[in-house]
């Protein structure tokens, strides 16, 4: 898992320091009018060498080194190339070393680069050598996309395990140019080819998943067992958390199997039987439609309808019979909170209701077995908001009794 | 007179129509259509992808576009349906990993509502440029800006890709 704290990086809030390395750009080196750059060679000389360092047998590309501040150092690199032999230099760049630390080794090099050879410069690189052992720790490039002069993308390139070689390279892009990212660039198109290209392996922190704190149901509060419908004290024993991410609906058909048949089930057998019948996809999920193939093949009586009502549900846990759901959980974890959503709700989530509790009849709440969520064991939800994540699935309602 | 046909209610009953139900993974939502001709028929690609919200603000997780409907407008006759994990053009894709979080910058002032309300607004640009590939309504230079502009503010930067993969000349016209 990438260590943002320790490469620097704020995900939520990525300040991209485009100012100071805008500036950077701002003062370039060389200059439309002077092809030879700002370094002057009148007031300072360099040692110049030929180079072919795309070995066609052409010296195309010539560097000049520099020592700007006379201590026998030649600490500044400036290089021109003519990729096609034409004449014409199309790639310019310095390179400048800096001690940062004055510790007397270099540590930092800048670059400013002309990359397409108009004479404006395009990209600004910044390499780090934290530990001064010669090898660039973190390289970061600054580019101009798009020919406004502005940056716009930042590149990082850096080491995430610590194990001196550069592993990672994440993407920030800055469209709206107010120095902070407007996106993650996890893939591109790629025009030439017609393919998604990973733009790099930036991965997601799934480490900071809320769970908001929902009420449960503890049989022991009850003062009147009237009021409750359905028995959730009974079903609590059979529920288990499933994880960030596990199969919703294997694990609600499986509370109701043993439930019901007294088998024991082990959960990842279960989910071997439905991936080899092609009811769950590993990762992906299972179409509502596949949500009872686990009861039939456990010869559990079931049927799935849509539209239903609570009056249904109320029917089936009066009857005896356990009921299944698909619900938007957002809505059942996270209620109205009006700053976390989706852009598309929908129905995400298999959820067992397991009772209702009518003790208080202005507040009555739906109880569940939900195991996506750490407490979801006897998961306590308002009657409101459980009809509106209900809805989001088309009121769909499997219907169970013992065989 | 014709029926105006409404993308936003079409997306709504389309997320819970039978061939959904049957074929996608529970968790998999619309997200905003492409609109395409098909044979002269005019059409819009549905692509279905799944978000998961996490609990933390503007950090609700955006997956890659998975599958592809497309339908015949108005009608809504689905002709043709891709799952991406076997199309060439996405087999870099690992579709189990997120691509990108909502709110994205362009959104992130609004809050459920207002976003909702932007997001009928587009909707509601989805159906002027239908009325007009289909009825030959009045459409302006303008129209199309608003469109654009609506557009490329909802759309999860993240997915960009994944549009001009799908159809490029929908992405190349209309997605900047």
């Amino acid at each position: 898992m990438i260590d943002y704290e320790d490469n620097g990086f704020d995900l939520e809030n990525q300040d991209l320091d485009m100012e100071e390395n805008q500036d950077f750009l701002d003062e370039p080196f060389y200059d439309e009018d002077n092809q030879e750059g700002l370094i002057d060679p009148d007031e300072v000389e360099g040692e110049m060498s030929f180079v072919d360092m795309d070995g066609d047998g052409h010296t195309e590309t010539t560097i000049v080194d520099y020592d700007m501040d006379g201590d026998g150092y030649a600490e500044t690199h400036e290089v021109h190339s003519d990729l096609d032999n034409d004449g014409i230099d199309d790639y310019h760049a310095i390179f400048q070393e800096v001690d940062t630390n004055n510790s007397g080794e270099m540590d930092t090099m800048f670059a400013e680069i002309d990359s397409d050879g108009d004479m404006v410069p395009d990209k600004a690189v910044k390499y780090n050598d934290y530990d001064q052992d010669g090898v660039y720790d973190n390289v970061k490039v600054y580019s101009d996309t798009d020919g406004d002069e502005q940056l716009d993308v930042v590149e990082k390139h850096f080491d995430s395990d610590g194990d001196g070689i550069i592993d990672t390279t994440e993407v920030y892009v800055d469209e709206t140019g107010d120095g902070f990212t407007d996106y993650h660039v996890m893939y591109d198109f790629d025009e030439e080819t017609n393919l998604v290209v990973l733009a790099d392996d930036y991965d997601f922190d799934y480490d900071d998943v809320y769970y908001a704190d929902l009420e449960q149901y503890d049989p022991s509060t009850v003062s009147d067992p009237d009021m409750i419908l359905g028995d959730p004290e009974e079903s609590l024993d059979y529920w288990e958390y499933q994880g960030e991410d596990g199969p919703c609906a294997l694990y609600a058909q499986m509370f109701v199997i043993e439930e019901l048949s007294g088998v024991d089930i082990d959960i990842d057998d279960f989910i071997n039987e439905a991936t080899e019948n092609g009811w769950y996809e590993d990762g992906e999920g299972t179409p509502i439609l596949n949500m009872n193939q686990m009861l039939d093949y456990y010869d559990i009586d079931n049927e799935m309808g849509f539209n239903k009502s609570m009056d249904d549900i109320v029917e089936c846990l009066s009857d005896g019979g356990k009921v299944i759901v698909s619900v938007d959980a957002a809505q059942i974890w996270y209620g109205e909170d009006t700053d976390i959503f989706s852009p598309m709700s929908g129905a995400n989530h298999a959820v067992e209701v397991i009772g209702i509790d009518n003790s208080d009849p202005d507040n009555p709440m739906v109880i569940l077995n939900d195991s996506g969520h750490p407490n979801g064991q006897g998961e306590m939800v308002p009657l409101d908001v459980f009809e509106n994540a209900w809805n989001e699935g088309d009121r769909q309602m499997i219907v169970c009794y013992p065989s | 007179m014709k029926t105006k046909f409404s993308t936003e209610k079409f997306l709504n009953e389309f997320k819970n129509s039978k061939p959904v139900q049957a074929i996608i993974p529970l968790g998999y939502v619309p997200n905003l259509p492409i609109i395409t001709s098909v044979n002269g028929q005019l059409c819009i690609h549905v692509p279905l992808m799944r978000y998961m919200v996490t609990g933390v603000v503007d950090k609700t997780l955006v997956f890659p576009v998975r599958y592809v409907f497309t339908v015949t407008i108005p009608e809504g006759a689905v002709i043709s349906y891709e799952d991406l994990a076997y199309n060439g053009k996405f087999v870099n894709v690992d579709f189990s990993k997120p691509v990108g979080t909502f709110r994205h910058d362009a959104v992130k002032n609004l809050n459920k509502d207002e976003y909702a309300a932007v997001r009928s607004k587009l909707f509601a640009e989805y159906d002027k440029m239908i009325d007009f590939l289909a009825n030959s309504a009045e459409y302006a230079e303008t129209d199309k800006q608003v469109f654009m502009a609506l557009l490329n503010q909802v759309l999860e930067p993240s997915l960009k890709p994944f549009y001009h993969a799908i159809d490029s000349n929908f992405a190349k016209r209309f997605i900047k």
